[in-house]
């Protein structure tokens, strides 16, 4: 059984691999939708149904300071762009610095995109992580909020700008056109389209107007935070707030609100939580404010939501969690305003505690207790005890503050039964996988078994480690819950117990003769993989995980090299050498990851205006370099067979054809019509290509010249679509790809030409890092949708997210798609060949299988981390996608195989 | 806490200092080594301009060499130069100048040492040793550098260089160890 002699397989035992693989992959997708269920979606639920407070809270609010609000909403408006040194807005630090408004650093909460940050900025909630899902499919706004009580109170509002507005808010406006933010590259015209309104608006009559500018998040997505034409429309918004301004400066009712709704980080992305994408500058502006210094104070930006109310004189949004902000009120009316203000927010808040039922947790006992004891001082000052004012006022500052911050976290909770039940679901399938690889075994991978007994041990530690969490949890379940981590240490050295254990067994077993030593690579490709599963558990390492990827890759490629050196073969370490230097200009071609996201690289170099002929150069190469590499090898194949024969020339014909279009499609044609156009034929010509290969892989002889032939035809297609889908500036990375790809295949071409279990994981890592140095990481922010409208007009609900995937997963779809070919070149018959190919899908289903369980755990035990939001659960989010993108490779193989 | 952390070696600066010191030393006892004992290359006593022409090649192609690694695995190419080069300079004393010194450029020897690992005498094995150790130790050094702490030495090459040394020191101290067990073959 192991390792001793071939186990038979015939062609039913491959297809039964790969039902069972299928099985596997719906296992592990349920243990994901367990997992999910029980982690994301269980937000402390809210009973909206009872009325809010008692009337004589609200009385106040008939007399309200303002009541005309302009709201101007820019789009990714940094901290920095709106009241940082770089700024350019000149005429808003004027008023400022007259006195005539104040700043504010708003700190929005993750994620940082629009949909769920105007949620927020109306509702006043904070948006559960899965929002940011929900971001593409906006739909009409339920939930209580401002735009919702005002229109209740009869208030003629007028909406300009992002369209997302009106889906929300579908009826609420009397007014309204919204711009798309579907043309990414377009930063003038839809901000165009917001102005012209606005100066027809100025001369109308409104209560509310809204108005809502994209055109610097477009900037910001396309050319970066740090581009000239940041300045410019910096400027050009400065001239915007100061027209309003111009226009209300003599009407003291009206108020002039200038936010960003997130801020971009320094590639201009934005979706995660770190500072440059949290922070938002905000600005309140009305010509009764005098404010006595220009100073920028820290507040969260759903504070926007009470305050607003309150200065406008509407009801508080039900599930709001701000708190008002102090000095806006201070400065304009009178105190006896403000602290009935305070009272309200802060009765809002009690009333919210009391509906997520969470009033009665010890934790809020003496938050609760406090403000009894306000309102009892505040009916004192009622009867008549003037005094007691400040003190009123500092109280229910406190509390609400108090609340907010504990709340805030509190509502966000996790089903931890279902959460256990799907980590040692996890567990189980990773045991059972690699436990079934190690009997599944063949010939081929004498040592596969081997480095499965000591990953197997790791696990099974691992199991043993996550049941004594469980069991230390249960049993201190009615003590403190920080005692949980007491069980940490021992579940740790229990694991490293177990896998010492097996690593002692396997080596005795080695010593004895039981296997053959494995060689330097294979001992390496499972160690890298042990040590990256491990790397999972900081938080730092999940966000540079390319940094793993590529020590790992270059690593493997060294130890190539070395071994071709040990064996003086020139010509083999040769071609390893171009691998590792490839490799290496691949991994600096995008700087991705948190730590130096935003340092220079070669792609950032190229995109200067004065390296223009460079960039094109090196884009024509690849361009150039796909059409040779099909011409040649339909030199290389050549055949009798008239099919073939005329197959082949369609393909050719059609080839140019595609390969025109992509090539006008990229010279500078501003017409956007036509460039759709373009766009849409090419994408028809891809899809003619994939049509004409696989007739000729059905009618044409079963001769294997054939078969290899066609393989490299879908490799051209795929490189073909790949153009059309990524960036200009990235197209000679798929140049490199292809060069290491072709120095590995002669590399490994010399020799026994047998497919290892060290070539799986070693092409598994080269697609990794040709996943990350596409720009990728595992940030949320990073998936790129700037080229997945791709010849459509508007929105496509299947090909808009089906193209963003295939954005995302080029790099290991290209080197997955260049092993199969591998594979099938380098083995004699077909059934050889799909043998090796499903055992290539198991090693890569055990791989992920590891770094799912370990993901769920690691998520499980830092789920009150700090970074739970920013890291660990993005991080699980690309793992349910890794694993899908798992599910198309069995797909795409099972095609494969089919075909040939 | 802080204080503990902050050992003048991890400026970057104090760790090019450190790194010339420590290859002087190397280099020195080397040469000295070389020099006084064990110049013979198939009983061929060396003579001193040999030994000097040897380890200024052997220092220089190891330094090249290392180097290039070291960018290959992602040091920087056009920043921090220096640094890069100080790092390659340690590794070439460490682990390719002394094999240079005591088995010559003899192809088939380094491979019978260093790939088969069969090193025959005690000087063998500790140039095995020694070489790995510092080499793995470099290697495994590049862990914490993308941690996000910002502790000065995980600036590049400070925790390498950490790694490489270590690396040595283990590597001499195995070597020690396997005295006693290997004492037969100590005649040649």
């Amino acid at each position: 059984m192991k390792g001793e002699g071939q186990v038979e397989w015939d062609i039913s035992k491959v297809k039964w691999s790969i039902c069972l693989l299928l099985v596997l992959h719906i296992s592990l997708g349920y243990s994901f939708f367990l997992y999910w269920e029980g982690f994301f979606t269980t937000t402390a639920q809210c009973d909206d149904t009872s009325p809010l407070s008692d009337a004589d809270t609200t009385d106040f609010l008939n007399n309200p300071p303002f009541k005309k609000l302009v709201w101007v909403i820019i789009d990714a408006l940094r901290y920095d762009f709106l009241l940082g040194e770089r700024s350019k807005m000149i005429h808003t630090h004027q008023l400022l610095s007259q006195g005539k408004g104040y700043a504010y650093k708003a700190h929005a909460h993750a994620p940082t995109v629009t949909f769920p940050r105007i949620k927020a900025m109306v509702s006043g909630s904070i948006p559960a992580f899965t929002d940011f899902i929900t971001n593409f499919m906006a739909n009409e706004h339920s939930e209580d909020s401002i735009i919702k009580k005002l229109y209740e109170q009869g208030k003629d509002m007028v909406f300009y700008g992002d369209d997302t507005w009106l889906k929300l808010f579908p009826d609420l406006f009397v007014r309204s056109e919204g711009t798309t933010s579907f043309f990414v590259s377009d930063y003038t015209e839809v901000d165009d389209n917001v102005t012209r309104n606005l100066d027809i608006e100025l001369d109308k009559d409104w209560d509310v107007m809204i108005l809502h500018y994209l055109g610097l998040d477009h900037i910001g997505h396309s050319y970066g935070p740090d581009s000239p034409l940041m300045n410019n429309k910096m400027t050009e918004m400065d001239g915007i707030i100061q027209k309003i301004y111009d226009r209300i400066e003599h009407d003291e009712s009206t108020l002039l609100v200038v936010c960003g709704d997130h801020g971009m980080n320094q590639v201009g992305n934005h979706g995660g939580s770190t500072v440059e994408e949290s922070t938002t500058g905000m600005v309140f502006l009305s010509p009764s404010f005098h404010s006595s210094e220009y100073v920028v104070r820290d507040i969260n930006q759903i504070d926007i939501v009470p305050t607003l109310s309150n200065l406008l004189g509407i009801s508080i949004p039900l599930k709001n969690l701000g708190v008002i902000i102090p000095e806006l009120f201070q400065s304009i009316i009178n105190e006896e305003y403000y602290m009935n203000s305070l009272n309200y927010n802060a009765h809002q808040l009690n009333v919210l505690l009391e509906r997520y039922g969470k009033h009665e947790l010890p934790s809020y006992i003496p938050l609760v207790e406090s403000f009894q004891q306000t309102n009892t001082l505040l009916k004192q000052y009622r009867a008549g005890d003037i005094h007691l004012k400040r003190e009123i006022i500092n109280h229910y500052n406190n509390f609400t503050k108090h609340l907010y911050d504990k709340l805030s976290v509190d509502i966000f909770g996790y089903n931890e039964e279902q959460l256990y039940m799907s980590i040692i679901l996890f567990g189980i399938l990773c045991l059972t996988v690699t436990y079934l690889l190690y009997f599944l075994s063949y010939e081929t991978y004498s040592y596969v078994t081997f480095s499965l007994e000591i990953m197997a041990g790791y696990f099974i530690g691992s199991i043993i480690g996550g049941l004594c969490i469980y069991v230390t949890y249960a049993i201190l379940m009615d003590m403190d819950f920080s005692m949980l981590f007491l069980g940490f240490p021992f579940s740790i050295i229990f694991g490293i117990c177990i896998s010492l254990l097996t690593v002692v067994a396997v080596f005795w077993k080695i010593f004895h003769g039981y296997i053959n030593t494995p060689s330097v690579d294979g001992y390496f490709c499972y160690m890298g993989i042990i040590a990256h599963v491990i790397s999972l558990g900081s938080s730092s390492f999940i966000e540079e995980e390319h940094q793993i990827i590529y020590f790992l890759s270059q690593t493997w490629l060294v130890i190539l090299f070395l071994k071709a050196l040990v064996q003086m073969n020139s010509k083999q370490y040769s071609f390893a050498l171009i691998a590792i230097v490839t490799s290496r200009i691949i991994q600096s071609w995008n700087q991705t990851g948190d730590k130096y996201l935003g340092a220079d690289d070669i792609s950032k170099y190229l995109i200067k205006e004065e390296n223009y002929y460079l960039l094109v150069t090196l884009s024509c190469v690849t361009l150039v370099g796909i059409v040779s590499f099909h011409t040649i090898s339909s030199y290389l194949y050549d055949s009798n067979d008239k099919i073939f024969k005329t197959f082949k020339s369609l393909f050719n014909f059609v080839l140019y054809y595609t390969f025109a279009l992509i090539c006008m499609r990229n010279s500078n044609v501003n017409n956007i019509i036509s460039l759709k156009m373009v766009e849409y034929l090419a994408l028809w010509g891809i899809l003619v290509l994939l049509f004409i290969t696989v007739l000729n892989f059905k009618l044409s002889n079963e001769e294997t010249s054939h078969t290899r032939y066609n393989l490299n035809s879908i490799l051209v297609i795929f490189g073909l679509f790949s153009l059309l889908l990524h960036r200009f500036n990235n197209y000679f990375l798929f140049s490199l790809f292809s060069l290491q790809i072709f120095s590995l295949y002669q590399y490994f071409s010399i020799g026994s030409r047998k497919i290892s279990w060290s070539m799986m994981i070693g092409f598994f890592w080269l697609g990794n890092s040709a996943y990350f140095s596409l720009l990728n990481s595992n940030s949320l922010s990073t998936i790129d949708i700037s080229n997945a409208y791709v010849g459509m007009d508007s929105y496509h609900p299947v090909l808009v997210p089906a193209f963003t995937y295939i954005i995302l997963y080029t790099g290991p779809i290209l080197y997955f798609l260049a092993f199969i070919v591998l594979i099938v070149h380098f083995t004699p018959s077909r059934f050889i060949a799909d043998q090796n190919i499903t055992s290539f899908l198991f090693v890569t289903f055990t791989i992920r299988s590891c770094f799912s369980f370990a993901c769920s755990l690691v998520l499980f035990i830092e789920r009150y981390h700090l970074f739970v939001w920013s890291v660990f659960s993005p991080r699980f989010c690309y793992e349910i996608l890794h694993e899908s993108f798992e599910i198309v490779k069995v797909l795409i193989a099972v095609i494969v195989m089919s075909l040939k | 806490m802080e204080g503990i952390y902050n050992t003048p070696l991890e400026d970057p600066e104090w760790t090019e200092i450190y790194i010339e010191w420590m290859i002087g030393l190397v280099l020195a006892s080397n040469v000295g080594f070389c020099w006084l004992v064990q110049n013979r290359h198939h009983n061929r006593k060396l003579h001193v301009a040999e030994i000097l022409v040897i380890t200024i090649l052997g220092f220089t192609v190891g330094t090249l060499l290392f180097q290039f690694i070291a960018i290959c695995f992602g040091a920087p190419l056009l920043t921090n130069v220096s640094r890069t080069l100080h790092f390659g300079a340690l590794l070439s004393a460490f682990s390719f100048l002394s094999p240079c010194l005591f088995m010559g450029f003899d192809t088939n020897q380094w491979i019978r040492v260093y790939a088969n690992h069969s090193p025959k005498n005690k000087l063998e094995r500790f140039l095995y040793y020694t070489g790995y150790g510092s080499v793995i130790g470099a290697w495994l050094g590049a862990i914490p550098i993308p941690l996000d702490s910002d502790r000065p030495y995980q600036v590049w090459p400070v925790s390498c260089v950490y790694g490489a040394t270590g690396g040595y020191i283990l590597g001499v101290f195995i070597w020690f160890i396997s005295l006693g067990g290997f004492r037969k073959d100590h005649k040649d």
